[in-house]
């Protein structure tokens, strides 16, 4: 086995989502490595919740083959995937504080209960929410309860993170630093995220590399390398550039006449 | 007079006027509906005399009863058949909901029958349960869990409906085990369906309770209404039932309403 292959943590072949003869999702083909932040970005329709569903365990596919570190999911002996997930709006149990939400999420995750309170002060000192450690969610800003719910996907040591649209719920400005904070994050934590987002920037701005899909049913029109190293700069020409590049590729594929029709993810 | 000689305070809304004088908004809104009653308790004493008795009349029939001895057997032999009767309709009914609202097949099988059960008129129940079992004790317990178990049923499934299912999936990527998921998940989302469950069971539980000591129990606060009403003493019936309703009243705002704010303490 190749180095490259060990390093492998999901990849996605020749997968198709149907609901009876209705396609969603076509032919995908994709491959994540250990580490890498990965933008997924499409336009309204293109199959991304299907496909969410499927590389997150919830749904089996139609066709096709989905492994994570190596191993086959949906066979009759595969475990459903380790993974964090960091939803559009936090889902957090209202009635746990934060540390009972993580404990909550540990509990089957494998990690001996001696080690828990350990980790869950790590990663909330990470994410700079410590001090509300024994608050309950409802007293939190919208903010820091979409930091909580970055906490508990990465408190379980997931092989990876599926983040869906996490910022779009939030106010600029902490989105904006959110945003800021979250590639940081990630490289210390060495995690691996897919990451599916409205905002072209945004995508420039966090990812290592962008899926573009066509429109539905959906497949990989393009894989992107972000040509920028890291520290990156959210009000940089460059950023803005790539941005342009960016709609001009998908202006066609998507069946976009103007700017103005970009509706994506 | 001129409107710039109107007194401020003749000018401020009715909710105003409770600031001025700082008593509570809602204790002043009770206030004036407890006054409106007890003046419409007096007018109609006037107009429907003696079978409405007077206000001074019932409260000395309230005063005679607190001291007896008989009514405090009655009182707390009552109080012992709603309990028996809300807690087994309580549980019944909350299993029953659970099992309705979490699965197609059993809400399929039960719900024709719970539509049946929640049409059907509570003296109904009362009638059939005497004529089968006559009128001991189990007849009464049977009628009146059959009567509420319906209705909390109702309730708790409705509500596990209307949960938030995105929760659902939260834990299921999460891959919390079934237990943690019912204990964790759901029955937190129920506490609100499950407090007003409670309430109506209490509350059905114990005017039923006095409706089957009046048809059919020898004994008991409904069968001494029962009895005093036969001897057309109807200032001891609107008594007992005003003590009866109070002591009610007391023991849902204490106990139930203590409960409900430990449950969303998280809330506030």
């Amino acid at each position: 086995m190749s180095t490259e292959e060990t390093n492998s943590v999901l990849k996605v072949e020749d997968l198709g989502v149907a609901y009876g003869a209705s396609e969603a999702v076509a032919q995908l083909d994709f491959e994540i490595k250990r580490g890498e932040f990965v933008a997924i970005l499409g336009p309204s329709g293109c199959g991304k919740s299907s496909m969410l569903n499927v590389i997150s365990g919830l749904k089996a596919p139609s066709r096709g083959r989905v492994f994570v570190e190596e191993k086959e999911l949906f066979t009759p002996k595969s475990k459903a995937p380790r993974l964090g997930y960091v939803f559009q709006s936090h889902r957090l149990l209202p009635w746990r504080t934060v540390r009972q939400n993580l404990e909550m999420a540990l509990a089957p995750s494998g990690v001996p209960r001696s080690e828990w309170a350990r980790k869950i002060d790590e990663i909330l000192e990470i994410l700079h929410i410590g001090q509300f450690k024994d608050t309950w969610p409802l007293r939190l800003s919208g903010g820091q309860r979409q930091r909580v719910s970055i906490a508990r996907a990465l408190v379980v040591n997931p092989s990876y993170i599926l983040m869906d649209e996490p910022l779009s719920t939030l106010d600029e400005v902490t989105a904006r630093s959110l945003r800021q904070e979250l590639t940081g994050i990630c490289q210390r934590t060495n995690a691996t995220v897919v990451f599916v987002t409205h905002s072209i920037r945004e995508a420039v701005y966090l990812a290592d590399r962008i899926l573009i899909l066509t429109r539905g049913p959906g497949r990989v029109h393009e894989d992107y390398k972000v040509p920028l190293a890291r520290p990156r700069d959210y009000d940089d020409p460059r950023i803005s550039k790539i941005e342009s590049d960016i709609i001009a590729r998908v202006q066609a594929p998507w069946g976009l006449s103007n700017r103005e029709d970009l509706d994506v993810a | 007079m001129h409107n710039s000689d109107v007194s401020p305070q003749l000018d401020a809304s009715p909710t105003d006027r409770f600031a001025m004088l700082k008593v509570p908004p809602k204790l002043g809104a009770a206030a004036i509906a407890l006054g409106s009653m007890l003046v419409l308790w007096y007018v109609m004493s006037i107009y429907f005399k003696p079978w409405v008795p007077s206000i001074d009349s019932t409260v000395v029939a309230m005063i005679d009863k607190l001291g007896s001895g008989q009514f405090w057997d009655s009182f707390f032999l009552t109080l012992g058949r709603i309990f028996m009767a809300f807690i087994c309709a309580t549980f019944v009914g909350t299993a029953l909901g659970l099992t309705i609202g979490l699965s197609e097949r059993a809400e399929a099988f039960f719900q024709p029958l719970l539509a049946l059960a929640l049409a059907v008129p509570d003296p109904v129940y009362i009638i059939f349960a005497i004529l089968a079992l006559g009128t001991g004790e189990a007849a009464g317990f049977v009628a009146l869990t059959i009567a509420v178990t319906p209705f909390v049923t109702n309730i708790v499934r409705s509500n596990i409906h209307a949960r938030d299912k995105s929760l659902d999936e939260m834990a299921q990527i999460y891959h919390l085990p079934r237990n943690v998921r019912l204990m964790t998940v759901l029955a937190p989302q129920m506490v609100p369906a499950l407090l007003t469950a409670v309430r109506f069971s209490f509350a059905l539980s114990w005017k039923l309770v006095v409706v089957v000591e009046a048809i059919g129990q020898p004994n008991g606060i409904g069968a001494d209404i029962f009895h005093s009403f036969r001897l057309l003493r109807m200032r001891e019936v609107a008594a007992v039932a005003i003590i009866f309703i109070i002591a009610m009243q007391l023991l849902e705002l204490g106990v139930l309403g203590r409960l409900e704010k430990r449950l969303t303490r998280w809330r506030s």
